[in-house]
């Protein structure tokens, strides 16, 4: 017996896709947004208050990126290069593929952003790290395939793990030189405990 | 600060001399498109008032008027993307996007563009920064031309920046822009007849008079 034809299941609206995509800098906090090959943060401080400052790891040690010259900054991290922003997270992060830090005065206030990505399917391999500050030894690497699960994911991760290290001197201890790094913080600031709150203070 | 103890002594510059893209020394080499790693740069100073001295001896070579306008073809047609001080605009790959009075034609490539206007400071003009992905395998860039009456595709032709290099990229715009000049059969609109002005290259110091002229309306 020959049934009525099945009609075929009703689809969903197929969702244009995203052309373009606009942020201003000076909202704040703008948080982190994944666009097509980019994951882009922006943020500012105010005169008042202590700047962003970028840091980058070398083998001679670490190099603080300067800032508020009065005029714009662009520096490139190179992909496999451990970089930490102070105030912004306590602890360091290295991509698999080129991040971009852009630093810019207006109407009395620093404006930031930083720009991962630039590579299809990229920032994929991601790695958080600590840096002891007394010997600029790398301990506690660890790293997450991120591909498919956006970057977010890996920034939720990272408090975790902040968390981890804040509460067990063990891991705080440089396997260097036996120094102890102290309590750091998390990515965002609204969820620090007083002790991440005091140390994101500190820079 | 804490690592101030284990910060290398030597001066940045004396470890990168480009460090920063923006320096005064640096910036030059980002007036057109420069690969670096996984992106391609473009800095633009922002110093003209009107298109009509584009091209003049005291500026840069790709120097940006104030007055110029921002495209992007989309599902309702042709949009203005402002562009705002200190606000992040992200191109979409395969989105077409033209500057008026930079460059006479549609952009439409493979890789995400970012875009940030810079307001002027005391000691620089404002400046557009372009950050874009370095185009790898059989990822292209491509020039379009719609048709200005009707908007149909007129011209296309593609690069596979991919496996040439992106730094191939403005030889072949030029050679494309005057490929698609010199003939009217190219301009023409195969839909509705109508014939589009000339194209025109993102250095106004190699227009021909007519791509002058073609410069200064669109």
């Amino acid at each position: 017996m020959v049934g009525k034809p099945q009609q075929p299941a009703r689809t969903a609206a197929i969702q244009a896709p995203e052309l373009s995509y606009t942020r201003r800098m000076a909202e704040a906090p703008t948080g982190w947004q994944q666009r097509g090959d980019y994951a882009i943060w922006g943020g500012n401080r105010t005169a008042e208050e202590a700047p962003y400052v970028l840091h980058e790891w070398c083998a001679e040690g670490v190099i603080p990126i300067p800032h508020r010259t009065g005029r714009p900054i662009m520096h490139r991290i190179a992909k496999g290069t451990p970089y930490h922003v102070n105030r912004l997270f306590g602890f360091w992060i290295e991509h698999d593929v080129d991040a971009i830090w852009l630093e810019a005065p207006a109407e009395g206030s620093s404006h930031y952003t930083l720009m991962v990505g630039g590579t299809t399917g990229t920032p994929s391999n991601t790695a958080s790290l600590f840096v002891c500050p007394k010997c600029a030894a790398q301990f506690g690497r660890e790293s997450a395939l991120i591909t498919h699960q956006r970057y977010s994911l890996f920034l939720n991760s990272t408090l975790h793990r902040v968390r981890a290290f804040n509460a067990d001197t063990e891991l705080r201890t440089c396997p260097k030189c036996g120094g102890v790094h102290p309590p750091t913080y998390g990515f965002y600031a609204n969820d620090d405990t007083a002790q991440e709150r005091s140390a994101r203070e500190v820079g | 600060m804490l690592y101030s103890d284990v910060y290398v002594k030597e001066p940045i510059d004396k470890i990168a001399e480009d460090w920063d893209f923006m320096n005064e020394k640096v910036l030059p080499r980002f007036f057109g498109f420069r690969p670096v790693g996984d992106n391609v740069y473009g800095i633009r100073a922002i110093t003209h008032e009107t298109q009509r001295t584009l091209g003049s001896e005291k500026h840069t070579p790709m120097d940006m008027a104030k007055n110029r306008r921002n495209f992007e073809i989309g599902p309702q047609g042709v949009v203005i993307v402002p562009r705002t001080p200190l606000t992040i605009h992200v191109t979409r790959h395969g989105t077409p996007h033209r500057t008026e009075f930079l460059f006479g034609y549609w952009h439409v490539n493979d890789k995400d563009e970012i875009i940030i206007p810079l307001p002027a400071t005391d000691t620089t003009p404002p400046h557009l920064v372009i950050v874009m992905g370095h185009p790898k395998d059989n990822e292209t860039d491509r020039i379009a031309c719609y048709c200005h009456q009707c908007g149909s595709l007129v011209f296309l032709r593609e690069l596979v920046t991919g496996t040439i290099g992106f730094q191939r990229f403005f030889q072949w715009e030029h050679e494309t822009v005057r490929e698609y000049n010199s003939d009217p059969k190219f301009r023409t609109c195969w839909d509705c007849g109508h014939i589009n002005p000339v194209a025109y290259t993102a250095f106004p110091t190699r227009d021909s008079p007519e791509e002058r002229e073609s410069r200064m309306k669109w």
